[in-house]
């Protein structure tokens, strides 16, 4: 084994443009989908962290009426037993109440159709909701009779901050409910259906409006540990109230068109990984099997000496594993320097930002390095380039050693 | 009776060459014992490496039978014969055919690595066959950084080294002058008479026909006929 590991050593840049080419292949390759899954991978965490922070939390208790969150009009009866468990649980970091209706906002001169959101200012920042103002400033508990709203929203009713918008909306009973609000502050999330469709209030003014009582629509809960996300979803399932008919679900359930989009794209990544790793094993297959042309008559001699066939495969494996393992390594540290790197500053796609934005990613992406991914592609490539190899080994293993010694080298 | 350590019996070859069929050997009969010196001697195209090849377990034959200690050689599958070449045969060719990246010293290593033989002993074979050689202090070199001579010397140390039964050499005299010529026919002789070595040579030089036991002499893949000395 040793002497066929030396062989297999000096073998490897016998040919040295020929193992430049090939050492590039791999380099290249992996370096190049390292890259690639970097970027895909930080603009699924980029829009996770936005879906989370801005929309959905962690994960949610809504009636069952609330399975997605584009539905409304649906409350928990009793929100302090489910309060007691939150509370009870220690993953959880911590939890935001909101209320969700449907309705219609006017102005004096324009009306459009509206979510209705009632939420905590104290709570939302404690489970990390972004807030950010545009125009006005951040809505406070004193707010009672404030709004906010999206930026687009504000021009198309063609209001100012300060300006009174009138809500209307359905109420618990079913009566038609509505109330003026002065505009404290407007918003930009980059996403059309919150800008254009979001009137907020504070939870305290929706439930006065909609003749709520006690009652919220839902819990946005954050966990601790973004791992322990799905146990703990699982858990509080348990022990929900069975009369009180609740839903515990994850942001992937609540959002189910973003949980496909990333999984859409996780498989398009091997798809790549398929081309990409097809032109590196044709190149790997087509430099071994002229190296075993040029080196017939070595291979001759050698089983003319008694080397035996396997032993014969064993070498032109291990010459092509070496190479391989050689460009992985390189491949994967230029990968991990560049993904960082331009993780650090950032890829800016603002000249694409109305494509992407409704995607919930923003005007830079920032790469950032997958590591299990990272131990896919370097077992693929290398188990790929070790199969392919294969073939010419066994092609060298049953040269005729006369022929093969006849052959002008 | 004891069996001859190497019998071909009515042994014929036939090549393909461009499609068509070339005769190389026919009806070859010849028994060899255990210890003997022999050159096949003939004109160029007469068998003597195609004999050389089928004795050494490198070709097969197309009609007939090569026995090894009354054993049919090639009812073996190829890893038996590799094994065979291995521990029984070993080759010197005409051409200098050695590793290219491995040095001397390696060279002859090689066979007693496949053999799994200890470092230490393989050390001690090498240096001390590379001495014998004459290239003791050439150890280190490569292939490419040896003359023709050399080379081929390197060739015949690595072919003794793993102590086979039989030695195949096609012309190694052929690319050495007259004095290391001589003094490896000196090398063969006296490891044929100390340790009862089976020579079997192809070859024109006549240095070499002089000193050896028997010459069986070749003509268009037939046995032309035979000297004893």
């Amino acid at each position: 084994m040793t002497i066929f590991l030396s062989l297999a050593l000096r073998n490897m840049f016998r040919n040295k443009k020929r193992s430049a080419i090939t050492l590039s292949a791999v380099t290249f390759g992996l370096t190049a989908l390292i890259f690639l899954r970097g970027f895909v991978f930080g603009a699924q965490a980029q829009m996770v962290e936005n879906i989370t922070t801005s929309l959905t939390s962690d994960a949610q208790i809504v009636p069952k009426s609330l399975e997605n969150i584009y539905n409304t009009n649906g409350y928990i009866e009793d929100p302090e037993a489910i309060r007691a468990i939150l509370k009870a649980e220690p993953r959880v970091r911590a939890y935001a109440e909101r209320v969700v209706a449907g309705g219609i906002v006017s102005s004096a001169t324009n009306s459009i159709a509206t979510f209705v959101v009632g939420f905590d200012p104290g709570m939302e920042t404690a489970i990390g909701s972004r807030r950010a103002v545009e125009q006005g400033r951040l809505m406070t508990p004193e707010d009672s009779h404030g709004a906010a709203i999206g930026d687009t929203m504000r021009e198309i009713l063609g209001v100012d901050i300060g300006d009174k918008i009138v809500v209307t909306a359905q109420d618990y009973y079913g009566a038609l409910a509505g109330e003026a609000f002065t505009l404290i502050g407007t918003f930009s999330t980059g996403n059309d259906q919150i800008d254009n469709g979001t009137v907020m209030v504070l939870n305290g003014s929706a439930q006065r409006m909609l003749s709520l009582d006690h009652r919220i629509s839902k819990f946005a809960v954050a966990v601790k540990d973004d791992r322990d996300v799905e146990n703990v979803v699982r858990d509080l399932r348990v022990r929900m109230p069975p009369k009180q008919d609740l839903k515990v679900l994850t942001w992937q359930e609540l959002i189910p068109v973003m949980a496909q989009l990333i999984n859409f794209q996780n498989g398009m990544i091997f798809v790549v990984v398929f081309i990409v790793l097809t032109v590196v094993a044709a190149g790997i297959l087509n430099t071994l099997m002229m190296s075993i042309v040029e080196r017939t008559r070595e291979f001759g001699l050698m089983m003319a000496m008694g080397t035996k066939p396997a032993q014969v495969i064993l070498l032109v494996a291990l010459e092509s594993f070496l190479i391989t393992a050689l460009g992985a390594v390189i491949g994967t540290v230029l990968g991990i320097a560049l993904t960082a790197y331009v993780g650090h500053i950032g890829i800016d796609l603002s000249r694409f930002i109305s494509t992407f934005s409704n995607f919930l990613i923003g005007s830079h992406v920032y790469p950032q390095v997958d590591w299990v991914y990272l131990l896919i592609f370097l077992g693929v490539v290398m188990g790929s380039n070790v199969i392919v190899s294969l073939y010419p080994a066994w092609r060298a293993s049953r040269l005729d050693p006369v022929e093969a010694m006849r052959q002008v080298g | 009776m004891k069996n001859p350590q190497i019998q071909l019996a009515a042994v014929g070859k036939t090549y393909h060459s461009n499609g068509l069929p070339v005769r190389a050997l026919s009806g070859i009969d010849l028994a060899i014992d255990q210890g003997s010196f022999v050159v096949l001697a003939g004109p160029s195209g007469s068998g003597k490496s195609t004999i050389l090849h089928l004795i050494g377990a490198l070709d097969r034959p197309s009609e007939g039978r090569v026995l090894i200690e009354g054993d049919d050689l090639y009812r073996r599958d190829r890893k038996e014969l590799a094994e065979f070449r291995l521990h029984q045969i070993g080759f010197v060719f005409q051409a200098y055919n050695l590793i290219p990246v491995l040095t001397a010293h390696e060279n002859v290593e090689y066979p007693l690595l496949l053999q799994s033989v200890p470092a230490s002993e393989r050390a001690e074979r090498s240096e001390d066959l590379l001495k014998k050689v004459g290239l003791g202090d050439q150890r280190h070199k490569k292939p490419g950084e040896m003359s023709g001579g050399q080379q081929q010397r390197v060739a015949v140390a690595r072919a003794l080294a793993a102590r086979p039964s039989i030695i195949l050499a096609d012309e190694p005299t052929a690319n050495l002058d007259s004095k290391t010529g001589s003094e490896l026919i000196d090398l063969f002789r006296s490891l044929n008479e100390q340790f009862r070595v089976t020579f079997v040579f192809a070859s024109h030089d006549p240095m070499v026909i002089r000193r050896a036991h028997r010459v069986i002499r070749l003509k268009d893949g037939k046995v032309e006929g035979e000297e004893r000395q």
